[in-house]
């Protein structure tokens, strides 16, 4: 990775208010936010204080109502949405609380569809690698719907690492895992972060999981603030 | 590619529901399809081997050619004595009832032997001599066949069948063939109006080419009288609407169970989205799927189809036309269509926000 992109995610200014009924809702305030290659940080904050909203524009999933939103040096927020789709594929990835498995693959071909999307080979090394480090090896071949929570979840990481994406973010991953499998999946998630080089943020209401993080983040009333260690 | 077959390997059961529907809807609109075309070909086999212009009735017969008389002073179309010339053949036509086993009622034809309404046997000979006749195959139902001497009701003449022909059915019924004196004597003694008889009477005269016609007589294209023949009309009417029907209302149940198979899959499409799957990759897949089911199940629908026509052959009146098949084909297939492009629509439409949030 260039120098020039050590930093990842780097948000300026960035606001979304949302118009409902005539009412104004500020869901996100003026947030600046940088994240850079190898960190892995957490936001906490109840439930509507815009966690979402601000993860799903550091994503390209929505535009910011002002403010600029850069991926590794490239401003997203006056792309087509087709360049947006294409920049979610190549630069960010999603773990999501719901798992984000297609059910009608098993686990060896979600990876897979990516190779079809990207139309690049298969590398199969590196899946087997990968299914290795986060112990499903033997769910290879099973559907999302015969794997157990926890499997399930280090399925969809391990489906984020083997695509391209720099930025890795978890809307409350570990949220349907007991505290023994959250704890596995955060710890490892944190050690391919800084492995590989990735930039990760976590949305968690898990105070018990912020130890595995580099950096955390309070978010109130759309307020995004980083907490003092 | 890879998502649509996928899925069709993991859901088995479910595709196989479906494409079973898709084939037993076009195994029946085929089926009937074929029926249908069966029944109105019966109708006018005979007369369009032919492969005539016009036929020539009396204007007083409106259009009836039963009701039609023609004789020789009406009419020059015709050499002097009456017999056919290259492009116009006497005809006269009658009903009657042959006995062999069973009983069946026949279409009695009189014709010029050397003319081209001359049926081609596709056994035994052509009439050559007085009382020879020329049946349809079908009436080997009754037992009638090659060299067989037969009677009809109500006349005493002994007939002889020099010859067998094929595609020869009019409203329906198998046709007698035989020379028009023969018919003449047939055709009243049957009906058992011998005082009628009149060695010059036609009912009609064909033509090969179109030709303007002098009053009594008027010209009337193939098609038209086809179309006139009683019962034709409503019979073609009827089925064209009831398969009409059938055809639309079951191409548009294949186009809402693709819609509503999208539909169901709406969420891992925006999670696919959310992930940066482009569009045309997700609109890919639904149209290739849409693409295996309904051809597989319309070719699988047809071949059953055919197969049940092969095996009731000789029993119902089953005819394939080919034009009509693919036309139908085609409709289902857009229709198929249709329901995958309203899919590919709604899957432009999620909003991935929607997926993750
Ligand atoms: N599309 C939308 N239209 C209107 N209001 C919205 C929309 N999306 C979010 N909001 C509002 O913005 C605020 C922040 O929502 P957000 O989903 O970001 O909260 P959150 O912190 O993720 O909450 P939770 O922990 O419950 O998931 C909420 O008040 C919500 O109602
Ligand atoms: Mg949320």
């Amino acid at each position: 990775m260039s120098k020039q992109h050590d930093v990842i995610l780097e948000m300026k200014n960035v606001t979304r208010t949302f118009t409902q009924a005539g009412q104004k809702i500020n869901a996100l305030k003026k947030t600046d936010f940088t994240i850079k290659a190898g960190e892995m940080v957490a936001v906490i904050g109840p439930s509507g204080s815009g966690k979402t909203t601000f993860l799903t524009i550091a994503g390209g999933l929505q535009n910011p109502t002002h403010g600029t939103v850069i991926i590794r040096g490239k401003n997203i927020t006056k792309l087509s949405q087709k360049q947006l789709s294409a920049t979610r594929l190549n630069e960010v990835g999603f773990i999501l609380q719901a798992s984000n498995l297609v059910p009608f693959l098993t686990v060896e071909k979600q990876l897979k569809l990516l190779d079809k999307v990207y139309r690049r080979p298969t590398d199969t090394k590196g899946m087997t690698t990968l299914f290795k480090t986060l112990q499903i090896e033997k769910n290879r071949t099973k559907y999302p719907s015969d794997l157990s929570g926890g499997e399930r979840q280090r399925a969809a990481i391990a489906k984020v690492l083997y695509g391209n994406s720099n930025l890795i973010l978890a809307d409350e991953p570990t949220a349907s895992l007991d505290t023994t499998r959250a704890f596995e999946v955060i710890s490892l998630l944190a050690k391919e972060t800084h492995e590989r080089k990735k930039a990760t943020i976590i949305v968690t209401h898990d105070e018990r999981l912020l130890k595995y993080c580099d950096a955390v983040y309070e978010m109130h009333d759309g307020e995004l603030k980083k907490r003092k260690k | 590619m890879f998502l649509a077959l996928n899925e069709l390997i993991k859901e088995k059961s479910r595709f196989a529901l479906i494409t079973a529907v898709i084939i037993l809807v076009s195994y029946l609109v085929f089926f009937l399809l074929a029926l249908a075309y069966g029944l109105a070909t019966s109708y006018t086999k005979a007369v369009d081997t032919w492969d005539a212009d016009s036929i020539v009735l009396n204007q007083n017969a409106n259009g009836t050619i039963g009701r039609s008389i023609i004789t020789q002073k009406n009419t020059s179309l015709l050499n002097a004595d009456g017999s056919a010339t290259d492009t116009a053949a006497p005809l006269g036509v009658g009903t009657a009832t042959i006995e062999k086993d069973g009983s069946e009622d026949i279409a009695l034809f009189g014709i010029d032997p050397t003319s081209f309404l001359a049926p081609t046997p596709i056994e035994g000979r052509s009439i050559q001599n007085e009382h020879e006749i020329i049946v349809s195959n079908e009436l080997s139902s009754i037992g009638i066949k090659l060299n067989d001497t037969i009677t009809l009701q109500g006349d005493d003449t002994s007939y002889i069948v020099v010859g067998i022909t094929d595609n020869a059915s009019f409203q329906a019924a198998p046709v007698l063939y035989m020379s028009l004196k023969d018919w003449r004597t047939a055709a009243s003694a049957t009906s058992g109006m011998i005082g009628m008889r009149d060695d010059t009477s036609i009912n009609a005269i064909v033509l090969k080419e179109g030709r303007a016609v002098d009053a009594p007589l008027e010209a009337q294209s193939i098609k038209d009288f086809i179309y006139t023949l009683p019962g034709y009309q409503a019979q073609v009417l009827t089925f064209s609407l009831m398969i009409g029907f059938l055809i639309g209302i079951a191409a548009f149940v294949l186009a809402i169970f693709i819609y509503i198979l999208t539909l169901q899959k709406k969420e891992i499409f925006g999670v696919l989205k959310a992930e940066g799957v482009p569009n045309h990759y997700i609109a890919s897949s639904v149209i290739i799927q849409v693409a295996i089911l309904s051809i597989g199940g319309l070719i699988i629908g047809m071949g059953l189809a055919l197969l049940t026509g092969t095996l009731l052959a000789g029993k119902v009146p089953f005819a394939v036309n080919p034009v009509f098949f693919a036309g139908i084909s085609f409709l289902f297939l857009a229709c198929a269509a249709l329901g995958a492009l309203a899919s590919v629509r709604s899957v432009t439409k999620i909003d991935p926000v929607e997926a993750i949030g």
